[in-house]
C-alpha cells in the first residue's frame, strides 16, 4: 500500500466537504476516483497532495503516519498532482517545464540546468515517449502538454500521481494513448489517481474504481468483469435514474437539411435531415467530430462546404450572428467556460441572449418586461435559486446548466443543438431538462442532442446518429435500438 | 531552425531597419556616419532604458506608466542638492538617482502585490503623486545649473575617433551603459531564478504559485528595478539636455511602451525579449532620424511609427489565426 487516508474530514466553516472517509493507493495501481461535482473528491486530492489541511483524520505514507504537510513536502514524500488546468508555463521551453520545480526546490540563483537533460530523457524513455524538448510550451497541443505535466511528476520522483478529469480536452485517439502510458508506467510501480466523471473510460483503464457523494466514501470496487456501470452511476447519483419512455413528437415537415457539409480537419460530407419536432441524437466517441459539427452549425467554427436549409430556405451559418437569426441555438459542453458568465446575476445570465427583443428601436431596455421575462423562464425551468441578483455562481451545476438552455428558450430557436447538457448534473436536474426539451419538441422546435450516455440518447431521440472519424457512419431509429446495439456501432466505426 | 528565426519578430525588426536605412543613405549619406548614429544613439539612449524596465513590468504580466514621473523626481532631487551642497561627483550622482528611483518603485511594487490591485491603476495613480509633488515643492522651476560632472555620461566617448574637422566622435558613455545593461538584463532574464520566475509570473500566474516562485519578491523586485532604471535614465537625459525641466519626460511613457510592443513584448505577459525591445528603440530612432535627414516634416513621424506598431503586431496576429485554423481537431477518413 503506498498511500493510506484513514478518516479524513474536512470542514470550511460550518460546510463539510468530507465526512470521516477512507482512501487507499496500492503500489502500480490505477485508481479511478468518481463522483458528481462537490462530492468532496477534488477536496481530498488536494488533501492528500498537502494543498489543503484535513480538519482530522491522518494519513500513511508507506504505513508510516505522516504528520500535516504542504505541496513541498509532499512532493518530497512522492506524491505529484496534475490539475485540470495542467499548471504549466505556456512560454517556456518544453524542458525548462519539465525541471522548474526541481530547480526552484534546490535553492540555486543562477539556473544550471544542463545536469537535468540526462535525467529528463531517462524518464521519457521510461514512459516510452519522445517530446522535443526545446520547443516552445504554447506551441504544442494540450494531449501534448499534457504528456510534459506527466513527465514533470515523473522527473519530481512522483510515485503517486493525481490526474484530474485528465482527457476532458483530448481526442478518443489522444485519449488511448494516454492511457497505453498510464498502464506502461503502471508496470513499473508508478501508481495513480484518476478522477473523472466519464464512467467508460474508468472501466477500461482503472484497477479499483471508488465512489463518492455528498463527501461520503460510497463504495471501492474492483474493476473486473462483473462490475457494472450502471451500478457505478447509481451510486454516484444515491439513487438510480429511470428513463421515461416518451412519445414521439416529431413530424413531417422537414426542418433543417445538411447537404454534404465538410471542413477540413474537422469533418467530410455530412449530410442529415431533421424534422419538426424531432429529437436527433448524434453519438460517437470523442474526437469523432460531433461537437465540431454542432460548432459549424452554430457558426462559431464556420464549415468551408456544404449546404444548411432551414424550412426551405437557405441559411446562413458563417457567423454565430446569421446563425442565430436563421434559427439555430447551441447549448456548449462546456458551460462554465463558454455558456455562463459566471461573475454576473442569475438574471443578467437568462437574459442575455434576449435584449434585443426587450428593448425598444434605440436600444432603451424595457427593466419591467428584461425582469418578468427572466422569472418566466427561470419557473418554466423549474430553477431553484435564492435570489434573481445573486451571482450565476451560486447555483449548483445542475441549475446553471438550466439557465444556459432557459437563455436560448427565451429566444426561441427553431433548432436547439445541446452538446451533452447532463454531464456532471444530479438526477433531478436531468429529468427536469429532458421535459423541457421534450415540451418543446411538442411545440415544434427541432433538437440535436449529443451525448456520451446513452441510455439517455435511447429514451430522448427518434433518431440516432453515429460519427465516427469526421463521418456519419449509421443513421438509426432510436426505438428499434438497444444500448448493446448502439455501443457496437459507436465501436465498430472506430475501427 | 532558421524558420524560426526568419518568422521571428527581431528578424522582421532588422530587416525593416536596414531596409530603411538603406533608403535613408540613398537620399542622404550622412545617415551613415559614425558621428550621426552615435548622436542618434544617444538622443535614444534614455527611452533605450525606460525601455529595459518596462519590458521587464510587461514579461511579468503588469503595467507601469510611472517610470517618467519616477524619473523627474529622482532628477530633479538629485540635481537640486548637488548644486545646493556643491557635490560634482557623477558616480554618488548615479547612486543617489537610482536609490530614489527605487525607493518610489518600491511603493508601486507594495501596494501592487499587497493590495492586489491592478498595476495600471496604482502607476497611474502614483504617477499623478509623485508629479504633483514635485510640481508644489519646486513651483516648476527649471534648474540650467548642472553639475560638470554629469557631461561624463553624454560627452565622454568610449573609443573616440576623430572626423575630417578634428573633432572627436564616438559612442559616448550613458549609451555605453544602455548597451551593458541590455546584454545584463538578457542575462539575468535568461539564467536566473528570479529572471525565470518574472517570466513565469507573466505566462501563467497560478502555475508560478504551485510551481513555488516567490510571487511577493518577484513583484515587488521588478517595480523597485523599474524605478532605479528609470531614475538612472533621468541622470543621462540632464546630461544630454543640460537642464532640469520638471516635465520634460512624463507624458512620454507610450512612446516608451510603444517601443517595447513593437519589439515583440506581449501586454498579456510572458512573452518578450531583450534583443526585441533594443531593436524596437532602433527603429523609432532610425524613424524619426531619417524622416528628418529625408527633410520629411516631423508630424508625419508618429503616423509613421503608429502604422509600423499596426503592421508588426498584424503579422504575429495573422499567423497565429492560421495556426489555429490549421489545426487537426479530428483525423478525418479519407475516401475509400
Amino acid at each position: 500500500m503506498f498511500i493510506q487516508a484513514q478518516q479524513i474530514t474536512k470542514q470550511y466553516g460550518g460546510v463539510t466537504a468530507l465526512d470521516h472517509v477512507d482512501f487507499d493507493v496500492e503500489k502500480g495501481e490505477i485508481h479511478g476516483l468518481v463522483g458528481v461535482n462537490g462530492c468532496g473528491k477534488s477536496t481530498l486530492m488536494k488533501i492528500i497532495a498537502g494543498a489543503e489541511q484535513p480538519t482530522s483524520g491522518k494519513i500513511l505514507i508507506d504505513g508510516v503516519q505522516k504528520p500535516p504537510y504542504d505541496p513541498a513536502q509532499a512532493m518530497h514524500y512522492g506524491i505529484g498532482i496534475i490539475y485540470q488546468d495542467l499548471s504549466l508555463f505556456p512560454n517556456f521551453s518544453v524542458f525548462e517545464n519539465i525541471c522548474m520545480t526541481k530547480i526552484l526546490s534546490s535553492g540555486q540563483k543562477i539556473i544550471r540546468s544542463g545536469k537535468y537533460r540526462a535525467g529528463v530523457l531517462e524518464v521519457l524513455e521510461e514512459m516510452g515517449i519522445e517530446l522535443d524538448l526545446d520547443a516552445e510550451l504554447g506551441d504544442l497541443p494540450i494531449a501534448r502538454q499534457q504528456l510534459v505535466a506527466i513527465t514533470r511528476a515523473l522527473f519530481n520522483r512522483s510515485r503517486l500521481v493525481i490526474l484530474d478529469e485528465p482527457t476532458t480536452a483530448l481526442t478518443g485517439s489522444e485519449i488511448s494513448h494516454l492511457f497505453g502510458i498510464l498502464r506502461r508506467l503502471k508496470e513499473k510501480g508508478v501508481s495513480f489517481v484518476f478522477i473523472t466523471h466519464k464512467i467508460r473510460e474508468l472501466k477500461e483503464v482503472c484497477d479499483r474504481i471508488t465512489v463518492f457523494r455528498d463527501g461520503h466514501h460510497v463504495c471501492t470496487r474492483r474493476n473486473n468483469d462483473s462490475l457494472n456501470i450502471a451500478e457505478i452511476e447509481e451510486a454516484m447519483l444515491g439513487h438510480s435514474l429511470t428513463y421515461k419512455d416518451y412519445p414521439s413528437n416529431a413530424k413531417d415537415e422537414v426542418l433543417l437539411e445538411v447537404e454534404h457539409l465538410s471542413k477540413k480537419n474537422n469533418f467530410r460530407d455530412i449530410s442529415l435531415t431533421l424534422h419538426k419536432g424531432e429529437i436527433l441524437g448524434i453519438a460517437g466517441q470523442l474526437g469523432s467530430g460531433r461537437t465540431e459539427l454542432a460548432k459549424a452549425l452554430f457558426g462559431a467554427e464556420p464549415p468551408d462546404e456544404g449546404s444548411v436549409m432551414v424550412e426551405g430556405q437557405k441559411a446562413d451559418v458563417s457567423s454565430i450572428s446569421s446563425s442565430v437569426k436563421a434559427g439555430f441555438a447551441y447549448v456548449p459542453e462546456d458551460r462554465l467556460a463558454l455558456g455562463l458568465v459566471l461573475a454576473q446575476s442569475i438574471r443578467r445570465n437568462a437574459t442575455i441572449c434576449s435584449l434585443k427583443k426587450l428593448s425598444n428601436f434605440a436600444g432603451y431596455l424595457n427593466l419591467k418586461r428584461y425582469k418578468g421575462l427572466a422569472k418566466e423562464l427561470l419557473s418554466e425551468l423549474l430553477v431553484k435559486y435564492g435570489k434573481i441578483s445573486d451571482p450565476i455562481s451560486s447555483l449548483s451545476g445542475g441549475n446553471q446548466q438550466k439557465i444556459v438552455i432557459a437563455k436560448w428558450l427565451a429566444v426561441n430557436p427553431k433548432i436547439l443543438i445541446l452538446d451533452s447538457p447532463t454531464v456532471g448534473i444530479d438526477v433531478g436536474a436531468k429529468s427536469s431538462i429532458y421535459d423541457t426539451v421534450h415540451k418543446k419538441a411538442a411545440e415544434g422546435m427541432g433538437f440535436i442532442f449529443i451525448s456520451d450516455e446513452l441510455p439517455e440518447l435511447l429514451s430522448n431521440c427518434d433518431r440516432i446518429a453515429v460519427m465516427s472519424h469526421g463521418r456519419i457512419s449509421a443513421v438509426r431509429p432510436a426505438k428499434s435500438l438497444s444500448a448493446e446495439e448502439l455501443q457496437a456501432l459507436i465501436t465498430k466505426q472506430e475501427d | 531552425m532558421l524558420t524560426k528565426i526568419v518568422k521571428s519578430r527581431e528578424f522582421f525588426l532588422a530587416v525593416f531597419i536596414i531596409i530603411f536605412a538603406a533608403l535613408i543613405t540613398s537620399v542622404n549619406p550622412n545617415f551613415l556616419t559614425l558621428e550621426n548614429i552615435a548622436d542618434l544613439l544617444k538622443s535614444y539612449t534614455v527611452l533605450g532604458i525606460f525601455a529595459l524596465g518596462v519590458l521587464l513590468v510587461l514579461l511579468s504580466g503588469g503595467f507601469d506608466l510611472s517610470f517618467t514621473a519616477i524619473a523627474q523626481v529622482a532628477q530633479y532631487t538629485v540635481v537640486y542638492f548637488f548644486v545646493e551642497y556643491e557635490v560634482d561627483n557623477v558616480f554618488f550622482a548615479i547612486i543617489a538617482t537610482m536609490v530614489i528611483g527605487s525607493l518610489l518603485g518600491f511603493v508601486n511594487g507594495f501596494v501592487i502585490y499587497y493590495y492586489r490591485i491592478t498595476a495600471i491603476i496604482v502607476t497611474i495613480a502614483t504617477n499623478s503623486i509623485y508629479i504633483g509633488f514635485l510640481y508644489v515643492v519646486t513651483g516648476g522651476d527649471l534648474l540650467y545649473d548642472i553639475p560638470e560632472s554629469f557631461s561624463f555620461l553624454s560627452d565622454t566617448k568610449i573609443f573616440p575617433m576623430l572626423n575630417e574637422s578634428g573633432a572627436e566622435v564616438g559612442i559616448c558613455v550613458g549609451t555605453g551603459f544602455w548597451f551593458l545593461l541590455c546584454i545584463a538584463l538578457h542575462l539575468f532574464i535568461k539564467h536566473t531564478v528570479l529572471g525565470r520566475s518574472i517570466l513565469g509570473i507573466g505566462g501563467n500566474q497560478l502555475s508560478a504559485k504551485r510551481a513555488g516562485f516567490n510571487i511577493r519578491r518577484t513583484t515587488i523586485f521588478i517595480y523597485t528595478f523599474v524605478g532605479a532604471l528609470a531614475g538612472f535614465a533621468s541622470l543621462i537625459q540632464c546630461a544630454v539636455f543640460q537642464s532640469v525641466v520638471p516635465n520634460s519626460m512624463v507624458g512620454h511613457e507610450m512612446d516608451v511602451i510603444a517601443a517595447v510592443v513593437l519589439g515583440g513584448a506581449a501586454v498579456t505577459g510572458g512573452r518578450g525579449n531583450v534583443l526585441g525591445t533594443f531593436l524596437g528603440v532602433l527603429l523609432f530612432a532610425v524613424l524619426s532620424n531619417g524622416l528628418t535627414l529625408m527633410k520629411i516634416s516631423p508630424f508625419y513621424y508618429q503616423i509613421f511609427t503608429g502604422a509600423v506598431i499596426l503592421l508588426s503586431v498584424s503579422v504575429n496576429a495573422l499567423q497565429e489565426l492560421h495556426r489555429r485554423h490549421s489545426q487537426i481537431r479530428v483525423q478525418v477518413r479519407e475516401d475509400k
